[in-house]
């Protein structure tokens, strides 16, 4: 009994040291992978971009006290090749559409996320969108947006099977500029000619 | 007359057994246990525990920002004590089993054993006290000679070896 | 001489106890965060975390960057949250999150506090995660949650404890 005490008490300590290795190996081997398969210089092309404003009034879309909060999203194309991050270590890419822009004082700075979604296997990994919608309303901290100027990028996240988390960004950039929100009557009436839009 | 018995097979016990029965033996012949390399030892391990404590209520009663350079603190506290303690047990404590004094007399005595041989290597190592220099002698005690086949320790005769070498240490002096 | 016998076994158990508590606060000083390990405890982030999988966080990032998979707790109640950082907004005093869960159909506003619109990358963010590994913490939550389990581990500890001090 007793030896078989000590002898467990071996065995734990060398499985525990070899996952340990065997960690570090994975971790390393799979981010030498990534680097071999130019991951971190992925191309994408973002175009057409096309951002909608609208004004809010409800918590959900982050008015304070019912207070008109500027709200929008986008419309955009996107191709983006992103196989390479697969690799025997990968268990999800989660790939992001993300909006960057300055804020009100020096040093500020605002980085917002439009749309992303989560790819689990190779063969979904080479993106071709058309049109694609906006998944948020995404708001500002500030009530408005005040027409400012955003670089829109595709970010990624590797999910690994066993690891460290990495990520990175595809080369793709565009700039985009925050529209004006419509008033209050240009909103009614861009309502109504949707509905009469649909009664046709 | 109550024996302590070891398992005659694994000389681990044996010595296990015979060091619990030393101090009895030396007091018979006379000697006086000092406690200072264990009590320095256990002081030293007790305070490491009230150092990991003090961390344990920390975590209590403050937030983790708040707590933060008392907790540093802390650790380092722990880290020095048992640091100490490994040291103190390394360089000081070494191998040694006993020490005791009877007049003037210091006796330290240190053993050691391996695995597949029925004997203990010891070391004794008398001295007068405020001196620094003292006599060593090495020897060995076959396992044999105190142990009865039924694993049973005889004081006595240990005892009794135990003298002939503190008397041959006095002659060689 | 029997006080001091006990006083040394009492203190080699209790430095098993010790050692792994201080390593503990030790990993928690170097990441800069109160709880340096967690296990997921949701699926709010599935498919890519699962109940059971156990999280390495590191809070010494002056800011978090959106995509991050981040720990936090609303107002320091005690269960924390992994969820994803889905926007930021900061000055160079401080930094706002909004999160959401992948698995979750919308962000973490109804999860904030009441008033509370943003999370405070300084006061609830517990770390960041940058390390996976898969299942091994659904012990931890055998434990917690199933009596048969907690009780049965516990006695199969005693158990043993009984027969290797039988020696």
């Amino acid at each position: 009994m007793f030896s078989i005490v000590q002898r467990g008490q071996h065995v734990l300590n060398h499985a525990v040291t070899l996952i340990g290795i065997l960690s570090v190996f994975i971790a390393l081997s799979s981010y030498a992978l990534l680097q071999q398969g130019g991951a971190f210089n992925l191309p994408s092309t973002i175009s057409g971009v096309s951002p909608q404003a609208t004004v809010r009034m409800s918590r959900r879309f982050g008015s304070v006290g019912s207070k008109e909060k500027e709200n929008n999203k986008l419309t955009f194309d996107l191709q983006a090749d992103l196989t390479p991050l697969f690799n025997w270590n990968t268990k999800q890419i989660f790939v992001y559409l993300t909006a960057e822009y300055p804020g009100k004082s020096e040093g500020s700075s605002n980085k917002v996320t439009y749309w992303d979604k989560i790819i689990t296997s190779k063969d979904n990994a080479n993106l071709t969108l058309q049109n694609e919608k906006s998944k948020y309303s995404v708001w500002d901290v500030e009530d408005t947006f005040r027409n400012r100027e955003a670089t829109v990028k595709l970010e990624w996240d590797i999910q690994p099977y066993v690891g460290i988390l990495i990520s990175g960004e595809t080369t793709g950039e565009v700039d985009v500029v925050f529209p004006t929100p419509p008033t209050g009557e240009e909103a009614r009436a861009e309502k109504m000619k949707k509905r009469q839009q649909k009664q046709h | 007359m109550n024996f302590k018995t070891a398992n005659i097979h694994s000389t681990q016990d044996m010595r296990n057994a015979v060091d619990e029965r030393l101090p009895l033996v030396l007091s018979t012949l006379g000697y006086q246990e000092s406690f200072i390399l264990v009590d320095t030892k256990l002081a030293l391990g007790y305070l490491s525990v009230l150092a990991a404590g003090g961390a344990f209520l920390l975590e209590k009663k403050l937030k983790f920002e708040e707590g933060l350079p008392y907790l540093k603190l802390l650790l380092l506290a722990y880290f020095i004590l048992t640091s100490l303690s490994w040291l103190y047990q390394k360089f000081v404590i070494k191998n040694t089993i006993y020490t005791g004094k009877k007049g003037k007399n210091v006796v330290t005595i240190g053993g050691e054993v391996d695995k597949y041989t029925p004997e203990y290597k010891l070391t004794i190592t008398v001295k007068s006290e405020g001196r620094d220099a003292g006599s060593t002698q090495e020897v060995v005690l076959p396992f044999t000679s105190v142990f009865d086949k039924y694993g049973n320790l005889h004081e006595g005769e240990l005892a009794a070896w135990i003298k002939d070498q503190l008397e041959l240490n006095e002659k060689n002096k | 001489m029997n006080l001091r016998q006990q006083l040394q076994q009492l203190l080699t158990l209790l430095y098993v106890g010790t050692s792994a508590y201080m390593f503990w606060k030790g990993l928690s000083v170097v990441t800069n965060s109160s709880s340096p390990i967690v296990v997921v405890l949701s699926g709010s982030m599935e498919p890519a975390f699962h109940r059971g999988d156990v999280l390495l966080l590191w809070n010494r990032n002056e800011r978090s960057r959106v995509g991050d998979v981040v720990v936090y707790e609303v107002n320091q109640k005690a269960i924390p949250i992994v969820h994803r950082v889905l926007r930021e907004h900061h000055n160079d005093k401080k930094q706002l999150l909004l999160t959401k869960g992948d698995n979750n159909p919308v962000d973490d506003l109804g999860l904030y506090a009441r008033g509370q619109n943003y999370l405070n990358k300084d006061k609830d963010i517990v770390g960041t995660v940058y390390g996976y590994f898969p299942f091994v913490g659904y012990v931890t939550i055998l434990i917690t949650e199933n009596q048969y389990f907690k009780y049965g581990l516990l006695g199969l500890i005693a158990l043993s404890s009984l027969i290797s001090g039988e020696e």
